[in-house]
This record gives structure tokens, C-alpha cells and sequence, in this order.
């Protein structure tokens, strides 16, 4: 419990400072330090932000696994809550990543979308997450739901969603592939790339502590309605 | 043994309730045909080997019907909180979602038996002699165990908030997607019309036969209890 209310209570400030700063360093590097790529030209750049999307999702859902796995063993709603703002960040990072993957393609193969493994597993990865979250507000209203059955369902569903993942990635494997599997990088490239994945991380971990913090609000705001606590409007 | 014994009863209990009622197999195979028809019906003139596309098509039959199998199931079984009888008898948690695992298994194979042979015929898909015929039939089975067993675990985890087939089809379809993938590059090889290179497909399925199966045999009784 130490840890989610170290989350809870993250040094906001510090946080958005530093990330921010980060940010801001990552964006300069890639625009004047990290040099254009001979074949790609300067769309190439864009991978500067499409490389730590794609891993701070695996991250995102990482902290998803976690808090399932960590509201079925102690019932606490307060996992729930780290599992749900942590899925929020996953599809907002897995967006960002099919995007930039599109963009990509369209600069590089002249198409918006191909059946590539890895935009494959990008957007079922999407749908995977996607489906967490519009399943939740269904779950919470049904009858005979509340937020036990709502969590119980995601706790389970973000278990085996991540554990998936894997599987996702072998199965994607099975069609024709035209994605690049590594790309040569300038030692000024690299710089750029392990800034921009700092900047990326430190968001990524920045969101989830914000949206832990938001869920938080909100189950303490709806028990002391619940409770009386707080007077009902009219 | 005594595991054995109780999941066998519990298959026979379901499968009893599933002969007197006839209504999950029936309108899912009754769904899944139309699912094939329609399909089948779109793409009539499109191009490619009618190998290559089949797979997906009965595929999208199997989840449809499989969905609404798995839902008439679990609905039987919090009629009159015939759950409850079940968790109070002196059975393992684990032979519970055996049992409910292989009546869904049973009931989606049933399924199968009919939509696999309508979408090889409307969609002018041979399959060349009893080995070929074999060999799909057994990536067909590979296939709906891995589906059953997901959608078992999901449905078990979602009766109790007594919700219908629509939040159980968005949760089951994406989780599924690897199964569906691989199985149909399964049913495209012994159809001739494969990807080469890859993974095998048979192995992922198996892969995602097992992640399923486990996961379910670990959460179910949590599921049904909470």
C-alpha cells in the first residue's frame, strides 16, 4: 500500500518539470542535433517519437498486469484504479504509435496501412486495450455489478490481456513481413533516441500517477456521495 | 480421478440441459451459417484462392456462434443460482471450468460440423482427399479449444454481473485475435494457399491453447466466487 500512495502522492511538480524538460530536449535534438537519414529524409524523424511510444506501451500495460494481478490477490479497489488510469495510458500510447507507424508507411511504402506483423500487432494490441476500457463503464452500471464485479472482470481481462501479448507477437509473425528490423543509427541518432525514450518514460510513468490520482478522487468523491457525506443535488 | 469423474458429471449435466432446451447449438449454428452465407455472398466475386479466404470466414462464424454459446451456457447455470449448488458441492474449482470448458468445446464443435462444410461449399473451397480433410479438422479443433477456453473464463467472469453477449463479444473477439490469425494461416496451408516461412501455425495455436486453458484453470473459481 506504501507504494500506491507514494503514486497517489507523486511530487507532481518535480515530475511535469523534469518532464517537460525532456521533452523539450528530445524535440530540439530531433529537429537540429540527430541528422536526416539518406533514404528516408527527414520523415525518418519521426521515429524519434514511434520507438518509445511503442515500448512505454509495453510499459503501460506492464503496470496494467500489475494491478490486475494485484487486485485479485488483496480486493482492493485502489489496484483497480492503478490498473484502469494504466490502461488509459496504453491506448494513448498505442495510438500514438499506429499513427506514427502510418505515417511512417505512407512515407516509406506509399501507403497509409499494409498487413505488416508489426502494424498487425500494433492495432490488435489497440483492440485488446480499447476493449478494456469500453467494457468498464458497462460493467459498473449492470445489474448486480458495482465496482467488485467491474474490477474482478478487468483484473481478470487484464491478466490474460498481457499475457497475450506474447502470443500476439508470434501469431503477427506468420504473415509477410516488410518492416524494417533494425535500422543503422548515427552515434547522433542514438543520443537523440535514448533522450526521446527518457522524455517518453517519464511522461508515460507521469500519466498513470495523474490518472491513478483522478480515479482515486473520483471512488473517494462517489463513496462519501454514497455515504451521505456529501449532499445530493436535487 | 475423482477430478475426472466430477467434470464428466458436470459435462453430462450441461450437455442434459443443452439437449431438453436446444437453444444455444441451434441458434448458433443457425447464426453461424447466415455469418457464412453473407460472407461468403460479399466476397463471391472478389479475387484470390477461395483457400486463402475460407479460413477467415468460417472463423468469423465460429466467434459469433461461439459467443452466444458461451453466454447460453453460463445464463443456464445463474438460472435460479444453479452456480451457487455447484460451489457448494464438494467439487474442485478447477474440474468446475474443466466441465464448463469441455461442454463449450462439445457445443462449438457441433457448431462446426455444420458451418466448416457450408463455408467449404459456397465458397468453392476443395479440400483434396481424407488426409487434407484430416489435417483440417484438427487445426479446426486446435482452434475452438483455444476459443473455449477463453470465452469460458470471460463469460464465467461475466454472468454474475448479468450483462449480455455484447460486452462478452468485445472482450472475447480482441482476445482471440492471435487464435483467429494463426488458425487461419493453419487452414490456409492445408488448403494450399499458406504464407511461407513464419512460425508454425499449429504451434502458436497450441501456445495459445495452453496460455488460455491455464489462466482459466487459475482465475475461474476466483471469477465465479467474487
Amino acid at each position: 500500500m506504501t507504494l500506491l500512495r507514494s503514486i497517489e502522492n507523486f511530487p507532481r511538480r518535480l515530475v511535469w518539470g523534469a518532464s517537460a524538460l525532456l521533452v523539450a530536449a528530445a524535440a530540439a535534438m530531433a529537429a537540429w542535433y540527430a541528422p536526416v537519414e539518406a533514404t528516408m529524409g527527414p520523415a525518418q524523424k519521426i521515429f524519434y517519437l514511434h520507438f518509445p511510444a511503442a515500448i512505454d506501451t509495453f510499459l503501460a500495460a506492464l503496470v496494467v498486469f500489475v494491478g490486475s494481478v494485484g487486485y485479485i490477490g488483496s480486493r482492493r479497489r485502489e489496484w483497480d484504479d492503478l490498473a484502469c488510469a494504466a490502461a488509459q495510458v496504453t491506448v494513448l500510447y498505442c495510438t500514438v504509435v499506429l499513427i506514427t507507424g502510418m505515417v511512417w508507411a505512407k512515407s516509406a511504402w506509399g501507403v497509409w496501412w499494409t498487413w505488416s506483423p508489426r502494424l498487425t500487432f500494433s492495432l490488435v494490441l489497440w483492440l485488446l486495450y480499447v476493449s478494456y476500457l469500453a467494457v468498464r463503464p458497462a460493467l459498473a452500471g449492470a445489474e448486480g455489478g458495482g465496482w467488485q464485479r467491474r474490477a474482478m472482470v478487468c483484473a481478470v481481462y487484464g491478466i490474460v490481456a498481457f499475457l497475450d501479448v506474447p502470443l500476439v507477437y508470434l501469431s503477427v509473425k506468420l504473415l509477410p513481413d516488410i518492416h524494417p528490423s533494425s535500422i543503422a543509427l548515427a552515434p547522433e541518432m542514438k543520443h537523440t533516441l535514448a533522450v526521446s525514450l527518457a522524455a517518453g518514460t517519464t511522461v508515460c510513468l507521469a500519466l498513470i500517477a495523474w490518472r491513478y490520482r483522478a480515479g482515486r478522487r473520483a471512488a473517494r468523491l462517489a463513496a462519501d456521495v454514497g455515504g451521505g457525506a456529501v449532499a445530493r443535488p436535487a | 480421478m475423482r477430478a475426472l469423474a466430477d467434470t464428466l458429471l458436470l459435462v453430462r449435466k450441461d450437455l442434459l440441459i443443452e439437449a431438453r432446451a436446444r437453444q444455444g447449438v441451434v441458434l448458433a449454428t443457425a447464426l453461424g451459417v447466415l455469418t457464412v452465407g453473407l460472407l461468403a455472398g460479399g466476397l463471391g466475386g472478389g479475387g484470390g484462392a477461395p483457400g486463402a479466404r475460407v479460413g477467415a470466414v468460417v472463423w468469423a462464424a465460429y466467434l459469433f456462434g461461439g459467443v452466444l454459446i458461451f453466454e447460453r451456457t453460463m445464463a443456464a447455470e445463474r438460472a435460479d443460482d444453479a452456480v451457487s449448488a455447484v460451489l457448494l458441492s464438494p467439487v474442485a474449482r478447477g474440474a468446475v471450468y474443466a466441465g464448463k470448458l469441455l461442454t463449450n468445446l462439445v457445443l462449438l464443435l457441433a457448431l462446426a460440423a455444420v458451418v466448416t462444410p457450408v463455408g467449404l461449399v459456397l465458397m468453392s473451397a476443395g479440400v483434396a482427399g481424407v488426409g487434407a480433410a484430416a489435417e483440417l479438422a484438427w487445426a479446426v479443433v486446435l482452434g475452438l479449444v483455444g476459443l473455449a477456453a477463453a470465452g469460458t473464463l470471460l463469460s464465467g467472469a461475466l454472468s454474475a454481473g448479468r450483462l449480455g453477449g455484447g460486452a462478452l463479444a468485445l472482450l472475447v473477439l480482441p482476445l482471440c485475435a492471435p487464435l483467429v490469425l494463426a488458425s487461419t494461416v493453419q487452414v490456409m496451408s492445408v488448403m494450399g494457399a499458406g504464407p511461407a516461412g513464419g512460425p508454425p501455425a499449429g504451434a502458436v495455436v497450441v501456445a495459445l491453447d495452453v496460455l488460455f486453458i491455464v489462466t482459466g484453470w487459475l482465475l475461474y473459481g476466483v471469477v465465479l466466487e467474487a
